[in-house]
């Protein structure tokens, strides 16, 4: 190939003012000519913000699957960032959370009365995840994370949408599995409570740990279904019978309330 | 809410900070303009105390505490401070799973840095003022420590804050990293407010314009560095022979010893004649003041 | 979004100099720097190639990107011919589709919606195709100015771009059919002009 491009000739060609038939004959040697094709003038200013742009799409960091699945079902892409970041032992309770329920309903089918396992466990599934999903100690980038201005009120209640729905969502599972000796509606009994300590657990945690707020709840509970236990004649389904569940309601909306205030003027 | 425009960016008065029956701060009081400040001090004495009082993380007890003017306490001021603030805290810690690019990313987010595009510019940039933009795409639990530490340096330079609050941040750095530190934070201190905790004395001597050196929750020294060397003229001494209790010394490579003489002038015993105090010499008859006694 | 991550090979030294295949294969394991280099040395020609071609920047633009999004997802499939490190003529290749599709998108109203047809070199053209193709002066220039302007659009296209008697359609918008017998003609009378 003898013939090459001059850069007066390069630059008439970038300008777009070369005639149609020097165009077509300076491409036809620019597919085979590097050296002539270093020769167009480049716009570095426009270089090097189509760069800036190619770049932020395939340098941007891997969407994690939980992160994508969110962001499908319409949350704003920050919002779902923020839902799909839980630390490691968010992710062992969710386990967690999938082998008690799984055992409890084996017990429901296996053992006279085993549903009970079930309905005294489930409200406490939503507090353990709650316990292990925000603060110091449990959250190892507790300390970087804290002091954000996105920190506090609004990444834990963030945090615990985070626990609430699969918790919600898993319970409500095995309660519709449950062998059905009883009415429908039992099978929600426990929610009423399950969300009033999870609730409580917020209430407690301005002035404690959130994780030590929902051991206090979850001791509660406990303590609870032991003395009624203890108690001759009364079995601890006493807690969950519809008359209780008016309490439990009651409880709910009041620490609902107080929440609200909080976050109103805080 | 918008800060008074002449507030300082610092300024404490009586900070009081209780750990149960444990007092960490004893009534501190401080104001702090541009520039960089040394947090000098023993183990225990406060230091990181007073910075997470002043990143936002700790209540004080007792006293008042206001950042560009706002109040910590108070949520709306909380979360205004928090925006224009940047910590780096002592040991810090990551979820291990995340790529250096994605912690800073959702670091980012929790920052309010504004549209995907901008807060990946955002990460791209502090990546490559702290020398990780390679390491972009690697697991942090793959990092070494001293880029686990760089990556807690761009976290808290994420957003170009004015007031950055560094606990340590040369621990685990090798010496040219150091040296690039000390590059990067004098740059940020012509427009911003940084405070630095350290025992590295060659980072304080090679930054802070400013020196406060705490002491069991108080400060016991405020002032430039040359202050702080001034207040040891005529308590260092070099010479031969054995120094006598009460005092700080260490032998030297030509035999003889250097000794700090911290309650008073008095020579240490024949032979040995006062020198020229370096900074080294004042940060240790400060922070190592009550040695003899303790 | 991307489930599987590309492939975890490592990446072939390169730096600001490398040749093309080398840098495309530092992309198809991940390398955005390869890629930075690729649009460093690529993009400014391909700009203005496909300026003579649509004359909205945006458009352009547009393609452009898609084209270097294109190399990023499918750098794995350049497959360099024998003694050629060169990419040149494969980016082309993929711009202009990328041009085509960006033309459609913006008007489908009377661009027919079809598929994207694979990527391929033009390494495929015909002996003759091979001898029109350099046209870079000689007698061949004077024969192109002896063609009419559709005549000449028409070779651009099939011949020069490298496109597919369909693509060749849709970016000159007339018929199929139209681009074949402009082709043939515009060939003859080529071949005419040079023999004579």
């Amino acid at each position: 190939m003898s013939w090459h491009l001059t850069p007066a000739q390069a630059h008439e060609y970038a300008a777009h003012r070369a005639d149609e038939i020097t165009a077509m004959s300076v491409e036809a040697h620019l597919m085979h000519c590097a050296p002539c094709r270093s020769l167009v003038p480049t716009d570095e200013q426009w270089l090097a913000d189509s760069w800036a742009e190619l770049r932020d799409v395939v340098d941007r960091p891997r969407t994690g699957p939980v992160e994508a699945l969110l962001a499908r079902t319409g949350l704003a892409e920050s919002t779902a960032k923020l839902l799909a970041a839980t630390p490691r032992l968010y992710r062992a309770w969710l386990a967690a959370t999938v082998a008690v329920l799984a055992a409890a309903l084996l017990a429901a089918h296996t053992l006279p009365k085993g549903s009970l396992v079930f309905v005294f466990v489930a409200p406490v599934v939503p507090l353990l995840g709650v316990a292990l999903a925000y603060g110091r100690g449990v959250d190892p980038a507790h300390t970087l994370t804290s002091v954000t201005p996105l920190a506090g009120q609004r990444l834990l209640f963030l945090r615990t949408c985070a626990v609430l729905v699969p918790a919600l969502t898993l319970c409500t599972a095995v309660a519709l599995l449950l062998p059905g000796t009883t009415a429908p509606w039992t099978a929600a009994l426990w929610l009423l409570p399950a969300l009033t300590l999870v609730a409580g657990s917020l209430v407690l945690g301005r002035w404690m740990h959130l994780s030590a707020a929902a051991g206090v709840m979850g001791s509660l509970w406990a303590a609870a279904l032991f003395t009624l236990f203890l108690v001759e004649h009364s079995a601890p389904v006493v807690l969950l019978a519809p008359p209780s569940q008016v309490w439990w309601g009651t409880a709910l909306a009041l620490l609902l309330g107080t929440l609200l205030l909080r976050v109103r003027t805080a | 809410m918008s800060a008074p425009a002449a507030a300082p960016p610092v300024h404490v008065r009586g900070l009081v900070r209780h750990y149960g029956t444990r007092t960490a701060l004893k009534g501190v009081d401080l104001s702090l303009g541009r520039g960089v400040t040394g947090l000098l001090g023993r183990n225990g004495a406060g230091k990181t105390t007073l910075l997470r009082c002043l990143a936002t993380d700790l209540e004080a007890s007792a006293g008042e505490v206001r950042l560009f003017g706002l109040d910590p306490e108070r949520a709306a001021g909380r979360t205004e401070i928090r925006r224009r603030l940047g910590y780096l805290p002592q040991n810090p810690d990551f979820y291990p799973h995340f790529t250096v690019f994605g912690l800073l990313d959702y670091m980012a987010v929790l920052k309010e840095l504004g549209s995907r595009r901008d807060r990946h510019d955002e990460v791209r940039r502090v990546l490559v003022r702290t020398d990780l933009y390679d390491r972009r795409h690697s697991r942090v639990r793959r990092l070494s420590g001293g880029m686990r530490q760089r990556l807690a340096l761009a976290a808290a330079l994420l957003g170009g804050p004015e007031l950055l609050l560094l606990d340590e941040p040369t621990v685990g750095l090798d010496p040219e990293q150091r040296i690039r530190f000390r590059s990067l934070v004098s740059e940020l201190a012509v427009h911003s407010t940084v405070v630095l905790s350290t025992h590295q004395i060659e980072d304080v001597a090679a930054l802070c314009g400013r020196i406060l050196c705490l002491d069991r929750g108080r400060v016991i020294f405020d002032g430039t560095p040359g202050d702080l060397v001034e207040r040891a003229r005529g308590r260092v001494w070099e010479g031969a022979g054995d120094p006598g209790d009460g005092c700080t010394s260490w032998r030297l490579a030509d035999g003889r010893h250097r000794v700090l003489t911290p309650h008073g002038t008095d020579s240490p015993g024949g032979g040995f004649t006062a020198v020229e105090p370096s900074l080294e010499d004042a940060y240790l008859l400060y922070t190592g003041m009550d040695r003899g006694r303790g | 979004m991307k489930f599987l991550r590309r492939s975890r090979r490592r990446a072939p030294s390169y730096g600001p100099d490398s040749p093309d295949p080398v840098l495309l294969s530092a992309v198809a394991s991940g390398e955005t720097e390869a890629l930075e280099i690729l649009h460093r040395r690529h993009a400014s020609w391909l700009r203005a190639r496909l300026r003579y071609r649509c004359s909205d920047t945006d458009q352009l633009d547009a393609a452009l990107q898609e084209t270097f999004l294109a190399v990023w997802r499918n750098a794995g499939s350049f497959t360099p011919r024998e003694g050629d490190g060169d990419a040149g003529a494969w980016l082309w290749t993929i711009a202009i589709r990328q041009l085509i599709s960006q033309l459609r998108k913006r008007a489908n109203r009377w661009i027919a919606e079809t598929d994207p047809e694979p990527y391929e070199t033009i390494g495929d053209a015909s002996a003759e195709d091979t001898v029109l193709l350099n046209i870079e002066h000689g007698p061949l220039g004077a024969a192109l100015h002896s063609l009419s302007p559709e005549l000449r659009a028409a070779i651009q296209a099939t011949v020069l771009d490298g496109l597919t008697v369909r693509e060749a359609a849709q970016i000159l918008q007339i018929p199929e059919g139209t681009v074949k017998t402009r082709v043939m003609r515009a060939k003859a009378r080529l071949r005419e002009a040079l023999t004579t």
